[in-house]
């Protein structure tokens, strides 16, 4: 082979491998996108508007309830899915529908094996979670052009009928706002922010971005990111990480995570670490569980929390459902309802009977979606 | 022939005519594996005191300490078991379990020590039934603690839905994690004196007991370990039973670090527990090993863990840069030896 031929096959390899790259990000850039409701039509609107109001004891006339909705979830065994499959069955049951889940456990293969399954027993709707939105996609498309209504939950997939999610960057934005008040009235009005994260996901990047947002806009350059680290969404692996960035940014007095568990695990590695915790403001987002609730309700250094009340979540997903199988035009993006949850708000959303937190619907439903998208 | 008589580990572990006397202090180092290993660390943290002003200060120190605490106390088990021919991949899976369990004795019983006996309680049932199955069945224990670490992770979901809270507060056991044996004139966190303890220990059993060097010798050759009369069967019954009682004490450390029990914690764990055995000069054929292997290879990876945080790096390349780094050293570790045997 001579010298010129080695060369071509080279530059040969090199062009593909920046080919490959440019797609890679094509790929990356198209995780990020939200849908608009600027796209919406006024048909979406009002359907839109309609599921918000449906109540099982009085469906709209000539309505059929669908007899079987199956959810294909991707990580039942945390305390997200839990609440969040619980509200679907609370509401099935409302209906008077048999409602079925179907885990993936994280395991992509074993997700579209599942629609597969919901597709051979006829479903009337099926709800699904993405394990890999981008992945996901030719499956849910080709399911939905049997005509089954396909109610997507917190990723957008394509071929989904509607997605049922916050608003993550503007829930991380209302919380961060309400952070940098705090800072303003409780930490002399700078904040040295370490971002408990998880980079993998659109969604967390994105509630990420709009704390850091919603913080400076109040604080301007006063708030500043000392790190941002990967906790994996998983409280053992946030502790360690955050304790490591703890020791090179001892100067840090806001924690923010992406989830409960990586919001609490910051504030465990803080206070191990044997820093002030009267200097510190923990920012949660979630409040999924009683971990988050109770941590509010202590008084410490977790003030507030992004709640985004997955029992509620569970209801409009079976509602949305139930509207779509009747033909009910729908936005691509059903906004669910979040905002900052704090000790002195949480009786309103939330009654405590015990141990246990029953959420109040009326409450969660009034909260202002305005502007969100 | 005795067990002394087939192998002990200076036998086994370090090649003869590697060192002689006049050897230079170098050559001496990097004539054995942990010799070769603290060159390692001592060359990482070289670098990463370059590259990070924090990352040679008390704080960060203890900090790194505290958390190779909970792999190497697991790490020194998994030697054990490894010098025996057996491995035990259920370790990550006992950290959600045991976890949770001993979470919800301490909120019942509100004693640091039901807790602890919970752990270990856990840790020798868990061990019995790896031990029974492996060695009564004849199956392989990669495939019976495969299935051990499925089924506790199982039951670690099945017995809660959720983190099981710390509602006992019991300010004892927040020191265990948290804090501190020694405060002047350094401070020297509980988890990393727990560590050095079961560091002599497991030392002193491995090289000065006869226990040490049957299990050298059992792992050697096992066929002539038992017609020299060593007891096989409770040999390895032994390890598999330290082993998981070892993951036991490592979770109830983890707890205490967490302030709850966490039904998903630990994934990876038993990979990075067996990884740093191996990286510490073991073998999964058996015979070799030593615990100050363990203890350094565990200390070298924490380290690069830490300095990818410090640095402010992808922490997603730990686990990138932890396999490089047991593939290089493994790698240099072959040509050392190829270089000792040849000298």
């Amino acid at each position: 082979m001579t010298k010129t031929s080695l060369w071509r096959g080279w530059a040969a390899r090199f062009a593909l491998a920046l080919v490959a790259l440019l797609a890679l990000g094509q790929i990356a850039v198209a995780q990020d996108a939200t849908p608009s409701p600027d796209g919406a039509t006024a048909a979406q609107m009002e359907g839109d508007a309609l599921v918000r109001g449906l109540d099982p004891t009085a469906p709209p006339d000539g309505w059929t309830i669908p007899g079987k909705v199956g959810h294909v979830t991707n990580y039942l065994v945390h305390e997200w899915y839990q609440n969040l499959t619980k509200g679907e069955q609370a509401r099935a049951d409302e209906w008077g529908i048999d409602f079925s889940i179907n885990d993936a456990n994280l395991d992509l293969n074993k997700s579209l094996a599942a629609v597969d399954d919901y597709l051979a027993q006829n479903v009337d709707v099926l709800n699904f979670t993405p394990v890999n939105e981008e992945a996901s996609g030719p499956k849910i498309t080709e399911a939905a052009t049997t005509g089954l209504p396909i109610i997507c939950e917190s990723s957008p997939t394509d071929g989904c009928t509607t997605l049922v999610s916050i608003d993550d960057y503007a829930a991380g934005y209302k919380v961060g706002v309400w952070a940098g008040d705090y800072v303003n009235e409780n930490l002399d009005g700078k904040a040295v922010i370490l971002d408990v994260g998880l980079p993998a996901l659109s969604t967390t990047v994105n509630r990420s971005q709009g704390f850091v947002d919603g913080i400076t806009s109040v604080l301007g350059e006063n708030a500043t990111v000392a790190q941002s680290v990967d906790g994996n969404g998983l409280k053992d692996v946030a502790v360690q990480v955050s304790a490591d960035a703890l020791t090179a940014h001892p100067d840090v007095n806001v924690i923010f995570g992406i989830n409960d568990d990586s919001a609490l695990g910051g504030m465990q590695s803080y206070e191990a670490a044997g820093l002030d915790m009267e200097n510190l403001l923990v920012v949660g987002f979630g409040c999924e569980g009683n971990a988050c609730k109770d941590a509010l309700m202590e008084g410490g250094p977790y003030k507030v929390s992004a709640a985004m009340f997955p029992e509620y979540q569970g209801r409009l997903l079976i509602d949305a459902g139930v509207a779509a199988f009747n033909s009910t035009e729908l936005a691509p993006h059903t906004i669910a309802p979040s905002t900052p949850m704090t000790a002195d708000n949480l009786a309103e959303y939330y009654t405590k009977e015990g141990d246990t937190y029953t959420p109040n619907f009326e409450a969660i439903a009034a909260i202002s979606i305005e502007g969100e998208k | 022939m005795s067990a002394e008589q087939i192998a002990s580990p200076t036998q086994i572990e370090r090649p003869s005519g590697s060192a002689g006397s006049g050897a230079s202090i170098a050559q001496r180092l990097l004539a054995s594996p942990e010799g070769y290993l603290f060159a390692f660390i001592v060359l990482v943290w070289m670098f990463l005191a370059a590259k990070s002003t924090v990352f040679l200060t008390e704080r960060n120190i203890g900090v790194l300490l505290s958390q190779v605490a909970l792999i190497a106390v697991t790490g020194f088990g998994m030697t054990l078991l490894l010098i025996a021919r057996e491995v035990d991949l259920s370790v990550g899976s006992m950290q959600a379990f045991v976890g949770v369990v001993a979470m919800q004795a301490l909120n019942e019983w509100h004693y640091l020590v039901v807790g602890i006996v919970v752990a270990i309680l856990l840790g020798v049932i868990v061990g019995t039934i790896n031990a029974g199955l492996t060695l009564k069945l004849g199956i392989t224990s990669f495939i019976v603690t495969l299935a051990m670490m499925q089924i506790l992770r199982g039951a670690a979901y099945t017995s809660t839905n959720a983190a099981v809270q710390n509602e006992h507060k019991l300010s004892s056991f927040k020191r265990v994690f948290n804090g501190a044996a020694v405060e002047d004139p350094v401070r020297i966190p509980w988890p990393v004196v727990i560590m050095a303890i079961f560091f002599v220990i497991f030392s002193l059993v491995l090289a000065k007991t006869t226990f040490g060097r049957s299990l050298y010798a059992l792992g050697s050759n096992p066929e002539a370990a038992a017609l020299s009369g060593i007891h096989v069967w409770r040999l390895k019954t032994i390890c598999f039973v330290v082993t998981s009682v070892m993951a036991g004490l490592s979770a109830f450390m983890l707890i205490a670090r967490m302030n709850s029990g966490q039904n998903n914690a630990g994934f990876g764990f038993e990979l990075q527990v067996i990884g740093a055995v191996l990286l510490g000069g073991a073998s999964l054929a058996g015979g070799k090993g030593t615990i100050l292997g363990t203890f350094l290879a565990t200390l070298l990876l924490g380290s690069l863990n830490n300095g990818i945080t410090l640095m402010g790096y992808n922490p997603n390349w730990q686990w990138a840069v932890t396999g490089i780094i047991i593939l290089v050293a493994v790698f240099l570790d072959s040509i050392r030896r190829r270089y000792t045997q040849e000298s």
